[in-house]
Order: C-alpha cells, then structure tokens, then sequence
C-alpha cells in the first residue's frame, strides 16, 4: 500500500522510490512468482526441449523413423551411429523417440484443452444459474464420475475402435468431469459475492457477468486444476496405445514403442524401457510445473 | 443414522442407473453392427430380421435398455462372441484374480502410504518431509505399466529373482509360489496409491495438528504418544474416504498392469476382449467393475459416521 500523502503531525511516511512502487496486477504478481522458483523454470526447460524436438523433428533426427534394417535390430545404446541404440525392426530409438513424443505430447494435451473448455462452460453455467441446470449437469457428470479414469478411458476407447481421434474423445470425456466440477464448485463460491450482486442490480445480464466477473475470479483455481491433469493424461493417453487402441504401426509414440518393444525385454531391456523414460520424464515435468503454477497463483488445493 | 443411510442410497442409486446406461450405451458406440460377430456371412435378409429379433435389436433403443437391465439384474450379462460362454462365468474367475492381487497391492500401499504420510507430517519442513512429498509427486506422475516392465528387466530378466510373468499353476494351496509371482505386479500395482495416500495423510496429519485442541492437549502434559492417537483418530475419515477411492481406482486401472504381467484377471480379460473386439465381454467388465467403484464409495460412506458422527447431521 502506497500512501499518498503525509499529514500533519504524523511521521513523514517512507519514501518509496517511483519506480519500486509499480502495483503489480494478479497475474504479474503470479508469473513473476513463478518465474523465480527454480523447480517449475527447471522443468518448463526439459518440456520445451522436448516440444521443440517433436516440432523440428525432421530436422533435428539422423536417420528414417520407418525404414527398418534386418542387420541392426536391438543394437545396445550408444553403438556408434544409434545414440540411443535400436528397435526391434532395426529402426533408430532416439528418432523414433523424437517422433513419438509428435503423437505422444498431442494425444496428452489436446483432451486436457477440449476438456477445460467444455468443463469450464459446464461448470460456469451450473454453478451461475444454480437450481434445475445444476442438478442435471452435475448429476451427469457424477455418473462419469463413477468410474475409474482408467476403467472409463479403456471402455470408450475399446468400443470405439483403435484410433488416435477415438483416444482423443475419450480422454476428452473423461477429464470433462472432474473439470466440470471444479469449474462449478469455484462459480457457486463466486456467485454467492456481494460484488456479483451488485452487478445483477445494476442491470448486468447474465453473459456479461459471467465474463466480466465470474469468469477472471475463477479462471486460476480451473487452470491450475486443469494443469495438474496434463501429466496423468500423458500416463493415460500412452497407456492406451500400449493396450493397442492409440495409433497403429509404422507410426508410433511412446506407448506404442513399449508395447512393440516388450516383446524384446529378455534381449534387450534397456532399449525396452527407454520410451518409458520419456513418457515419466514428461509426466513429472508437466506435474511439478502444474505445482509451481499452483503456488504461484495461490491456490489452495 | 438411518435417515443418512437413506439418503447415501437415495445419491447411490441414481449414479448405478447412469452406469448402467452408460455402460449399455458402449455397445452402441462401437462402429459397425453389433450384429457383424454373430451374422453368417451370405445371410439372406430375412435370416437377418431373425437374428436381430432373437437379441432383441428390432425395438427401440430404450425398450432394448431395460430388457438388457433386467437381464443384467437377474444376472445374465449376455454372451462372449468369441468364447461362446456366458459372460459372466468369463468375468467370475478374473475377479478372483483380480481381487487377490488388488488386496496384496492395497495392503502395501496402506503400509508404504500411511507411514511415510505420517513421517513427512510430522517432520514438516524438514529434508525428510521434501524428499517424501517428492517421491510422492513422481510416484503419481509415474506410468505404472512402465514400472512394472523395468522391475521385469531388472529382478526378473536380469537378477532372476522373481518370475516375470502370470500367475502361479494351482498347487491345491497358497504357497511360497503364489506369492512369489504376486511380488512385482503387486508392487506396481501399489505405487500411485502409496503416493496418493502419503500425499493425503501428510496433508491431513499437518491440519489436525494445527488444531486448538491438539495444543491443548499438549498443554494439559499429554505425552506424544497419546496425543499422536488423538491426531490419528481426527485423520482418519478423510484418509479412509481416500483409500476407498484408491482401491477402487487400483481395480478399475488394473488393466494396464495386468496386460504387462499377463495377470488372468479382469484387466486381462478388458485386454482380450478389445484385441478381438468382444463387446459384449468389455460391456459386461466395466459394468462389473464400476459397480464395484460405486458399491465402495457406498460402504466407505457409511463407514464415516463411525470414526466422526458429526457426519450424520445435515
């Protein structure tokens, strides 16, 4: 608090330079926090690492993700010319790993961004309107929420069909939700607000409320919850295609890569392992980071 | 208590019906004619009209719903396309399975969970409570079906210690053997509860703490020992109402560890079932498992009234 100015008799107030005094919004006060704690900077450096390698993928990889070589299957790491040694076909595990992470990192974010949308307009419109339109949309979403995530996940996706659109939707659906109800427990808190109030009795409508009040007030608790859903969606979107339901071969993300590459763990268990590594090392970055957006927002869990 | 039994049913009971809707409805979502599996391939049109009217898809949809609940109620989940049996003596014996190998994984959960729960909170701050509250970050960010193939590459493959894969053969008893095989899928199956349940009761154990009547306590000259008892009694319903929830997702998620330790349980008959796109078989499991989820969170609800009755007041 600044205070503007000094009064008789009272003791001069301390001088604060001009420019220290900046007031700092919200949101600058939460990206400065979090770009001062070490952990989540850490971790933002491996993802975009990882993200700039499955954009620039083709340029960045020696060799053909798809072309197999009879002579070079299952070469141990580090053999001169496979950094990270080879597949079972003999294809090269660091480019296939680059291009996996393409179809691994699309299939773990896009559900959680469809998901935060769609949850948070169900959730903002139940938790604003209250009554019959709450009971419906949260009775509904109670149902999915019934289920266990990964119950749920490998249900749609099995009858469904193989496919990465068809894990898409039911990643989708299953992070709706949980999502929903955040969104909804955060509005009913906000609705309850004098200032919400006073906006209806100054003749706000409905929608302007919603985005001009509701809206910001419970934007950070939704992202950082949504945030926090990105590293499980990850563990489940590769789970998927490890059970056969992702994409199908030649292509491949990580998942798919253990499934094919299990085959080999008693000659090979390194290389076996290795897609797993990317997937926990994105899983873990994309969680600490979501932890370090949840201090520095000053959420409570 | 009654009255809060009644209501907990009068939540339940509408969840179960949207399961089973839900769970009907995963026949219609999959692409093509249900009917395809069953349909000889040159049948003549009026074969066809037989066929559907014998599994009853010429009337309507919602009337198809309630005969498949009322068949499903009195216990006939239909039929597996591919063995030819009915469902439900496919599902029985993978829950056996399923069940064994989901206890001996909640058990060293509960173990791993509860005591370094307690440990991080009741060493707050300290290198300790960082280092567990971490361990306890990548052990829910982990896949757990990549951690079951890196135990079979290190204690199996490469140590020998253990068996890789499946289930013990009979032996007329639970023995050694048994056991043996349950050691790795168990582990795995155990390490995102243990960090769920430590995150929670770390969590939990740091609140109560705070409480006033924690520091009276310490002030009347109760000894630590007594008021740790206090603390835990104060804790328990929220970490029981995490643990119901665990077991129950340590069940349904049962798939993917299953599927890596070719386990004979219910995840490996989802498995099966989606390689040969058995629907009904899939359809019949996750009605079966998500009514076990459901049932879980029923009884964990009241079991709460036991450790806090304040939860039967409205």
């Amino acid at each position: 608090m600044s205070t503007p100015a000094t009064y008789a008799g009272e003791a001069p107030a301390r001088t604060v330079e001009p420019h220290k005094r900046i007031q700092r919004t919200y949101w600058q006060a939460a990206r400065r926090r979090l770009l001062h704690d070490p952990v989540s900077m850490g971790c933002l450096g491996i993802l975009s690492v990882i993200i700039a390698a499955a954009i620039l993928a083709p340029w960045i990889t020696p060799h053909e993700p798809y072309t197999s070589s009879i002579v070079n299957r299952l070469k141990p790491v580090l053999t001169p010319g496979f950094v990270l040694g080879t597949d079972e076909l003999g294809r090269d595990m660091f480019t296939r790993l680059v291009y996996g992470g393409r179809i691994s990192l699309l299939m773990g974010l896009l559900p959680i961004l469809v998901a935060t949308l769609a949850g948070s307009i169900l959730g903002i419109v139940a938790g604003y309107f209250g009554g019959k339109t709450n009971m419906v949309i949260m009775r509904v979403a109670d149902v999915f929420f019934a289920f266990p995530s990964v119950l749920l996940a490998v249900g749609l996706a099995g009858a469904l069909g193989a496919g990465v659109f068809n894990v898409l939707i039911s990643l989708s659906l299953v992070f709706i939700p949980p999502i929903t109800r955040v969104a909804e427990a955060a509005t009913t808190q906000i609705r309850a607000q004098d200032f919400v109030e006073a906006a209806r009795a100054t003749g706000a409508s409905a929608p302007r409320i919603i985005v001009g009040h509701v809206l910001t007030n419970v934007a950070s608790p939704i992202l950082t919850y949504a945030s926090s859903l990105i590293g499980l969606s990850i563990v489940l979107a590769s789970g998927l295609s490890f059970l056969g339901l992702g994409i199908s071969p030649p292509l491949a993300d990580w998942g798919l890569m253990l499934n094919t590459l299990r085959q080999s763990i008693f000659l090979a268990p390194v290389n076996a392992v290795l897609p797993g590594v990317m997937i926990l090392v994105a899983s873990v970055c994309f969680n600490l980071l979501s932890d370090g957006l949840r201090t520095a927002m000053d959420v409570k869990p | 208590m009654l009255w809060y039994v009644l209501r907990r049913l009068a939540y339940v009971l509408p969840i179960l019906l949207g399961v089973s809707i839900v769970c009907f409805s995963l026949l219609h979502l999959a692409p093509g004619d249900p009917l395809t599996a069953v349909m000889p391939e040159f049948a003549s049109d009026q074969v066809i009209e037989q066929i559907k009217r014998s599994y009853g898809f010429d009337k309507p949809v919602p009337v198809q719903y309630l005969l498949w609940l009322f068949n499903v109620l009195s216990g006939d989940l239909g039929l597996s396309q591919v063995a030819n049996r009915p469902v439900l003596d496919e599902i029985v014996p993978a829950m056996v399975n399923t069940f064994q190998l989901a206890a001996f994984g909640i058990g060293l959960s509960l173990l791993g969970g509860i005591g370094l729960g307690l440990l991080a909170g009741y060493t707050r701050r300290l290198v300790t409570d960082r280092a567990i509250t971490t361990t306890a970050i990548i052990g829910v960010s982990v896949p757990h079906y990549w951690v079951g193939l890196v135990l079979i590459a290190i204690l199996a493959v490469t140590l020998g210690l253990l068996p890789a894969m499946g289930k013990a053969p009979p032996s007329g008893g639970f023995g050694l053997n048994d056991i043996r095989h349950m050691i790795l899928p168990g582990v795995t199956l155990a390490l995102i509860p243990t960090g769920i349940i430590a995150r929670s009761v770390r969590a939990t154990v740091i609140d109560v703490r705070k409480q006033e009547f924690v520091q009276t306590l310490q002030a009347n000259g109760l000894p630590p020992r007594r008021t740790f008892l206090h603390v835990i009694k104060n804790a328990s319903p929220t970490v029981l109402a995490i643990i119901g929830i665990q077991l129950g997702h340590l069940v349904g998620g049962s798939i993917l560890v299953e599927t890596v330790f070719a386990w004979p349980g219910t995840g490996y008959l989802l498995n099966n079932a989606i390689a040969y796109r058995d629907i009904p078989v899939l359809q019949g499991t996750i009605l079966v498992l998500a009514t076990f989820f459901v049932m879980l969170n029923f009884l964990v609800d009241l079991a709460q009234p036991f450790l806090d009755p304040r939860m039967t007041r409205q």
